[in-house]
C-alpha cells in the first residue's frame, strides 16, 4: 500500500488529510472564489451571519465581506505557516549537522549561538524582530523562522552525534566508504527523520505566531489575516462576537488539521520502517 | 621463517569517561601467520572488541605496532589507508546495529563491490548472487530491508559482506553466537573451507572454546586487557595454566568429553 493510501486509512491521518486538503483548497482558490480586494467595503456593516444570501458570514464593522475575508485569510496564513516551517527547519537542519559533523571550536560556537536563541522566548523575538524592520509578509516569515530554528538545529545535532557513534557507520568506515558519502548517506538521512518529524509542531506554532503577531498589529497591513481579523472583532466584541469566534475557529480548525495529519504521517512512517518487505 | 601477514606488539588503548579511566587494551601483542586462525578468548569486558577495533583502526591506539601484509597498518592514513581497508574485514559482534536501517540486503552487499571496484557494475547483481548463496541466504531475500531479517540471517549477511573484497585477514567478533548449531557448523564449514582454498587469516573471537577449539589453529586468552596465556588451541585446553583459562573449560560442558574439533 502507498504511504498516502495508509495515511489515508487512519482515522487521525484521514481527519488531519481532509482539513489540510480543504484548506488548501480554499487557500488556492480565494482568489477566484471572491474576486478583488477582501479589505474593500462591500455592504452595511455589521451584518449577522446567516442573515444574508450575498454575505452569508455577515460583515464587519466597516461592512466588509467576512467570509471573503476568511477566505483571503487561508491564503496568508497557510503562506506564513509553511514558508516559515520550511526555513527554520532547513536553517536548523544545516546549522546542527554542522555543528554535529565539525565537532570542537565550531561546534561549541553554533551552538551557543542555538541556545541563545532558546532561552529567549520564540514569541518575543518574532514581536521584536517585526517591530524593529516593520511589517511585511517577508519580514514576518523571517521573524517565525527566527524563533523556530533552534530547536531543529538542536535536535539534528543530537541525532548526528548518535548516530555517528553507530555500528553501522563504524561497518561503513571499515569498508573504506569516503567520510562525505557517510555523511551523506548514511548518517543524515538518519538523522533527519525525527527532525522532520518535528515540523506540525513548527507548522502550526507558526500560524500562531502569525496570528499573534497580526493580531497585535504587527503583521502586513494591506493583506488580512485571521489575526488581524480578531483583532479588528474584538473592538465590538460585545455586540458582533462573532467577528472574532469565525476567525478564532478556523484557526483551531487548521491547526489541528496539521496536528492530525503529522501525527498520522509519523504513526504511519512508523509502520513502513517495520513492515517493509 | 618468512613475514606473519600480522604482527602486534605493545598495543594498548585505554578509554577515558570523564575522570574514570578504563584501560581495555594493555600492551597486547601477538603473530598471526597467513592461511592461520587465532582464536581469541575471555569473559566479558576482557577488551576483545576493543583489541578488534584497534585493528581495523576505527579507533586510534594509545600505543604499540601493527604490521599487516609486509607494511605499518597504523601509519596508513586517508585513501590509502580506505583502500587498503579491503584487505582487512570484520564481522561486528551485535547483527543488529551493524547495518543502515534503510539498508536492504541488496545494497549492503552492493557498497563493498562498487567501493574498492572488485567487479564491474553489470556484474555485480550476479556477484551478490554468489555472496548469497556462499553463506546461505536464500536470494528472494535481495530486495529485503535488512530490518526485516532474523538475528542469524543478519549475522550470515554481516559475514557477506566482509568477505565481499575478499580480504586477507577476517577479524570475526563472535560472530557465530546468534546461530544456531547447524547453521554454526554450516558456516565454520564454510570458514575452514574458504581458508584451505583462498588462504585467508582469522581472528576468531568468542567466549565458548568448544567453537574457538573447531576453527582455531592457536588461541590467546585475555582478562582485563591482558594476555594471560596463549598457545595451541589443544594444547590450552589440554593443559590450561590459569584460573581464568580454567573458568573457561569449565563453562563448556562437552570439552571435557572433546567432541568438536577443528574439522579439515
Ligand atoms: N567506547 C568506550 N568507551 C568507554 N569504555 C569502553 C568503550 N568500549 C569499551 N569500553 C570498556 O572497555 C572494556 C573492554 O570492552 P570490550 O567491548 O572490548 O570487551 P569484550 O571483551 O568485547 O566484551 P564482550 O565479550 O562482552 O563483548 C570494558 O570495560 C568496556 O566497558
Ligand atoms: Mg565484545
Amino acid at each position: 500500500m502507498s504511504l498516502f493510501a495508509r495515511l489515508a486509512a487512519a482515522p487521525g491521518g484521514r481527519a488531519g488529510l481532509t482539513i489540510l486538503g480543504l484548506m488548501a483548497f480554499i487557500a488556492f482558490a480565494a482568489p477566484a472564489l471572491f474576486p478583488g480586494d477582501p479589505l474593500r467595503i462591500a455592504g452595511p456593516a455589521l451584518l449577522p451571519p446567516f442573515s444574508s444570501s450575498e454575505f452569508p458570514l455577515g460583515t464587519d464593522r466597516l461592512g466588509r465581506d467576512v467570509l471573503a475575508c476568511l477566505v483571503h485569510g487561508a491564503q496568508i496564513s497557510l503562506l506564513v505557516g509553511l514558508a516559515a516551517a520550511a526555513a527554520a527547519i532547513f536553517v536548523g537542519m544545516v546549522v546542527g549537522a554542522l555543528a554535529g559533523f565539525a565537532g570542537g571550536l565550531v561546534e561549541e560556537a553554533l551552538m551557543r549561538v542555538v541556545e541563545t536563541f532558546q532561552i529567549v522566548p520564540g514569541f518575543l523575538m518574532a514581536l521584536a524582530f517585526a517591530s524593529v524592520l516593520g511589517a511585511s509578509l517577508p519580514i514576518i516569515i523571517l521573524a517565525i523562522a527566527l524563533a523556530a530554528w533552534a530547536e531543529p538545529a538542536r535536535l539534528t545535532r543530537a541525532q548526528v552525534l548518535a548516530i555517528r557513534e553507530q555500528d553501522y557507520i563504524a561497518a561503513a568506515r571499515a569498508l573504506g566508504m569516503h567520510p562525505l558519502e557517510i555523511a551523506f548517506k548514511e548518517i543524515l538521512p538518519n538523522a533527519l527523520a525525527p527532525v522532520l518529524a518535528l515540523s506540525s509542531v513548527i507548522v502550526a506554532g507558526a500560524i500562531l505566531t502569525e496570528a499573534a503577531l497580526s493580531f497585535l498589529g504587527l503583521g502586513d497591513p494591506n493583506v488580512v489575516t485571521w489575526g488581524s481579523m480578531i483583532a479588528e472583532g474584538r473592538n465590538v466584541i460585545r455586540s458582533a462576537p462573532f467577528l472574532s469566534i469565525l476567525p478564532g475557529l478556523a484557526l483551531v480548525v487548521t491547526v489541528l488539521g496539521v496536528y492530525l495529519f503529522s501525527e498520522g504521517l509519523a504513526d504511519t512512517l512508523r509502520q513502513n520502517g517495520e513492515e517493509r518487505p | 621463517m618468512s613475514e606473519p601477514l600480522l604482527a602486534v606488539s605493545g598495543l594498548t588503548k585505554t578509554f577515558r569517561n570523564g575522570g574514570r579511566h578504563v584501560l581495555a587494551v594493555d600492551d597486547i601483542g601477538f603473530e598471526l601467520p597467513a592461511g592461520q586462525t587465532l582464536g581469541i578468548v575471555g569473559a566479558s569486558g576482557s577488551g576483545k572488541s576493543t583489541l578488534a577495533r584497534l585493528l581495523m583502526r576505527l579507533i586510534p591506539a594509545d600505543s604499540g605496532s601493527i604490521r599487516f601484509h609486509g607494511q605499518d597498518w597504523l601509519a596508513l592514513s586517508g585513501a590509502r589507508l580506505r583502500r587498503a581497508r579491503a584487505d582487512i574485514q570484520m564481522v561486528f559482534q551485535d547483527p543488529l546495529s551493524a547495518f543502515n536501517p534503510r539498508a536492504t540486503v541488496e545494497s549492503v552487499l552492493n557498497d563493498p563491490l562498487r567501493i574498492h571496484e572488485i567487479v564491474g557494475k553489470a556484474e555485480r547483481p550476479a556477484r551478490i548472487g554468489e555472496l548469497l548463496d556462499k553463506v546461505g541466504l536464500a536470494m528472494s531475500l535481495r530486495g529485503r530491508s535488512v530490518l526485516a531479517l532474523s538475528g542469524g540471517q543478519r549475522q550470515r549477511l554481516a559475514l557477506a559482506r566482509a568477505l565481499a573484497t575478499r580480504p586477507k585477514l577476517l577479524i570475526l567478533d563472535e560472530a557465530v553466537s546468534a546461530l544456531d548449531l547447524s547453521i554454526r557448523r554450516q558456516i565454520l564449514e564454510l570458514l575452514v573451507a574458504l581458508q584451505r582454498e583462498d588462504g585467508v587469516s582469522y581472528l576468531f573471537i568468542g567466549h565458548d572454546l568448544a567453537v574457538v577449539r573447531a576453527i582455531a589453529h592457536r588461541v590467546t586468552v585475555m582478562e582485563a586487557g591482558r594476555i594471560v596465556e596463549s598457545g595451541e588451541t589443544e594444547g590450552i585446553i589440554a593443559r590450561p595454566q590459569t584460573s581464568v583459562t580454567k573458568a573457561l573449560i569449565a563453562a563448556v560442558p562437552q570439552l571435557i568429553t572433546g567432541t568438536e574439533s577443528r574439522p579439515g
